[in-house]
């Protein structure tokens, strides 16, 4: 009894001896918000990188001249007024006074053309407006224009896009770096600045809050609105292993868990210090993805017969069980202003063996191996690819499953030669998907104009470039269920399924804005 | 001894130089490099291209090869083709971590393993020794990670007495420094405890049943004298090695537990950049780990004349 005691005092001796030195350096700390990204941030150019942390890391330290509201509406950011020609084909903008770098330098409208510029040879969409344009030029020191050669529909759409890559605006110096080569200079002017000097690539980045930013005056709104640093720092720790990630929050050592492995989530349900919930409005969608440039899903039969097996109901099980799961048979994210149902019939509600052992034939199917890429670390595909799978060979298709990670699948999936791979599961959020022009699995211009499966379908791309060209929000929602319909037909791609990723954080944050993106402005953390 | 150790410094020149070369002919094999994994998957093979080009990956191979071994040889190890750092920057933000495991792991596993074993073997046969043996087995059955996910459920959820994950540097207080090594230590240590503790008891009861031992024994020396002073210290050479051996293992140990405990450290790094391809980060990593195994093999073999006389360099 007497050793216990003793040992227990060494114990709780040299444990309170770390404590309260613990606590004396968090007396003296700042106001610090602490979360768990859900990657790593590899690559600090969101214009170079598509990456969602860099885009997230964009988010942190870059601001954009419009921003959309959670009611989808645009609304202007960097920029104080604006005026559109009758004929929509001339725009001239003017910014918000007193804006600066983080190098106290004032944002001149010479930076956002350059920056404007820059991402205009990157971004699918900007490619498009570029396209589109007569001319881009700075007319004072705070004033811009943009003029077009054909019609554009969506020139504040695209300078408000929320997925990657988003128009962040850069100083004219950074923004002249090649478009190809990645900026070195971390210098913007959104509501935090990088810490370069604490980030420790693979660990840790640190932001600070900028004293000298200027929100705008009216309450934040989805990515809209005044964005108020409420933390004088926020520090992302890169954590591998989802169960280290949700056993810190349960202890208190992190405030925010982005994405806490769904396996694990009622490890945290029983503590009251801990909120889960979707803090995404919208939803992640899910899809397998063909490559037709090769057999067998050349074929627009055999590609119908893969989709004859989905019940979204049985990937959504592997997904993320029932909670906050749905079926959804819109291209354009259910719950979005571009969602329908046109050209979906019954397809995806069931598994219709009969009907793709009928499709196969009639496609002439022959036995060909299909090689699945199987991104193993990436739970949510890597369970849906095993359901997936299972159909396949239930219908009689030969399979090949290759193993592979998350980051290396698209880079594995651009290979176009014989043999290389023949179809993939995997997702993407709303802010990517929602529109059609944004929606990059759709598009249907072959090896020289789509993203990686090549579809080509010349109806699919007239359609597109109509939708690019469309002034009025009722006409665009006519193209989109044209579009839809038409990749219904050829089975461009098949959903498998939506839901929405559960976000853990603890009750003493306070002010976390609803968004697919995690973004730190209005957020506060209680004493 | 010093002719010695310096023939085997430059016996490692070549060493090194095969290791160099394999390691950066097996990062450039694959079929994904960082330039495919930047452009993302609408770039066309064009783009991805030029983004090869301007991270210098479209010179010939032997060209990379040389202009790298030339900047090492200088002392640049290069630098990050992602986040454009030093690789000596990387190395040097996260060597404290991995050396601070590595260094409490040895003396935690050394500590206890080396009276454990010579315990058991003193008290061979009996339920000590049963007992330090089960106790051996089960700890070297266990993967690292389960028993670091076991530890943060006893010590950090249930009793909140160590924190989950992290690492606090020795300049910002004793204190949180070791707090944060504690539960990593252990995890990583127990291992290493069990491979030490069966090998110093299988040795000492090699040197136990020597004929010298019973003439000690005859002569009326106590048992810690006939133990530490004449039984231990001929059975320190196996004993030794397996603690070189197991410092090599370490460094594997190592990835997974700077993973579990989220700690910045070079294992961590090493994986990371093989991951992403980041080839001037994985190629100074292992060059610097090949160098420091190297090492650990030279002080090995040079501390054998510290325990047997009959060895002379």
């Amino acid at each position: 009894m007497r050793n216990r005691s003793f040992t227990s005092f060494i114990v709780r001796s040299v444990v309170t001896a770390g404590i309260g030195l613990g606590a004396v350096s968090l007396a003296q700390a700042e106001s610090v918000l602490r979360f768990v990204p859900h990657g790593d941030l590899v690559v600090v150019d969101p214009i170079l990188n598509i990456d969602y942390m860099a885009r997230n890391h964009g988010y942190m330290i870059y601001d954009t001249l419009f921003a959309f509201d959670s009611k989808n509406e645009i609304k202007p950011q960097m920029i104080d007024t604006w005026t559109v020609s009758e004929d929509g084909m001339s725009y001239s903008f003017k910014l918000r006074p007193e804006l600066k770098w983080h190098d106290g330098q004032p944002v001149r409208a010479a930076d956002c053309v350059a920056s404007l510029e820059r991402w205009g040879k990157r971004d699918s969409m900007g490619i498009a407006m570029f396209a589109a344009m007569e001319s881009i030029k700075a007319t004072g020191e705070d004033t811009f224009e943009i003029k077009l050669a054909k019609p554009f529909g969506h020139v504040l759409a695209a300078l408000a896009k929320t997925g990657s890559n988003v128009p962040f605006m850069m100083p004219e110096r950074i923004a002249k770096t090649d478009p190809f080569a990645s900026i070195e200079d971390s210098t913007g002017s959104g509501p935090f600045y990088l810490a370069k000097d604490e980030w420790m690539p693979g660990s840790k980045i640190v932001y600070k809050k900028f004293a000298d930013y200027v929100p705008r005056q009216e309450p934040a709104d989805f990515m809209a609105g005044g964005k108020v640093a409420k933390v004088d720092r926020v520090e992302w720790t890169v954590m591998p292993d989802g169960a280290t990630a949700v056993s810190a929050l349960a202890n208190g050592e992190v405030d925010w868990v982005e994405v806490p492995p769904a396996d694990l989530l009622p490890m945290l349900e029983g503590n009251e210090d801990v909120v889960i919930r979707s803090t995404d409005p919208f939803g992640i969608q899910t899809m397998l993805r063909f490559n037709h440039m090769q057999p067998p899903f050349n074929n627009a039969a055999i590609r119908k017969a893969v989709m004859a097996t989905v019940a979204q109901q049985d990937f959504m099980q592997v997904t993320s069980g029932e909670e906050n799961t749905e079926t959804c048979v819109s291209f354009f994210v259910c719950g979005t202003r571009f969602a329908t149902e046109a050209g979906a019939g019954d397809w995806l509600k069931a598994k219709d063996v009969e009907k793709a052992k009928a499709l196969l034939a009639e496609g002439g199917y022959n036995g060909e191996k299909v090689i699945v890429l199987d991104p193993t670390d990436d739970t949510v595909p890597h369970n849906q690819t095993i359901v997936a799978v299972a159909n396949l060979r239930e219908i009689g298709i030969n399979v090949e499953v290759r193993a592979t990670d998350a980051g290396s699948l698209f880079a594995l999936a651009g290979n176009k030669e014989p043999e290389s791979w023949n179809l993939f599961l995997t997702w993407a959020d709303a802010t990517n998907y929602s529109v059609p022009t944004l929606n990059n699995a759709l598009r249907a211009g072959g090896e020289k104009n789509a993203s990686v499966g090549w579809p080509t379908n010349e109806k699919i791309q007239d359609l597109r470039n109509q939708f690019l060209a469309a002034f009025d929000p009722e006409e665009q929602k006519k193209i989109a269920a044209a579009i839809q319909e038409e990749a219904y037909s050829d089975a461009i791609y098949v959903l498998t399924g939506q839901y929405k990723q559960s976000t853990a954080y603890n009750r003493q944050v306070e002010g976390m804005i609803d968004s697919p993106i995690p973004v730190f402005w209005n957020i506060s953390v209680a004493e | 001894m010093l002719a010695y150790t310096l023939k085997r410094l430059a016996a490692a020149v070549p060493v090194m130089l095969i290791v160099a070369i394999i390691t950066f002919m097996l990062m450039h094999i694959g079929s994904v490099d960082p330039a495919s994994r930047i452009a993302g998957e609408l770039a066309t093979p064009e783009e991805v291209e030029k983004i090869r080009i301007a991270m210098g990956l479209d010179r010939p191979l032997l060209h990379q090869f040389v202009s790298w071994f030339g900047q090492v040889l200088s002392g640049d190890f290069g630098t990050s083709i992602l986040n454009r750092m030093p690789v000596l920057d990387l190395v040097g933000q996260r060597i404290e971590p991995t050396l601070s495991i590595a260094l409490f792991t040895i003396v935690f596993a050394v500590a206890l393993a080396v009276p454990m074993g010579v315990l058991a073997a003193w008290n061979a046969g009996t339920w000590v020794d049963h007992l330090i043996m089960a106790l051996a087995v089960i700890a070297f059955s266990m993967p690292v990670f389960l028993v670091g996910y076991l530890l943060i459920y006893q010590f950090s959820i249930e009793l909140r007495l160590l924190p989950v994950q992290g690492y606090k540097p020795l300049a910002g207080g004793v204190g949180p420094y070791l707090r944060h090594l504690v539960l990593p230590v252990v995890s990583l240590g127990l291992v290493f405890l069990a491979l030490i503790a069966r090998m110093t008891r299988a040795t000492m009861l090699e040197v136990l049943n020597q004929d010298y031992i019973r003439t000690a024994r005859a002569k009326g020396l106590g048992n810690t004298r006939i133990l530490v002073l004449h039984a231990l210290k001929n059975a320190a050479n196996p004993i030794v090695t397996t603690i070189g051996f197991g410092i090599a293992a370490l460094i594997g140990g190592v990835v997974v537990t700077e993973t579990v405990f989220a700690i910045p450290g070079i294992g961590r790094l090493t994986i990371d950049a093989v991951i992403r391809r980041d080839f001037p980060v994985i190629q100074g990593v292992i060059l610097l780990f090949s160098a420091a195994y190297v090492l650990i093999n030279l002080a090995i073999d040079l501390s054998y004349a510290l325990f047997d006389p009959r060895i002379r360099y």
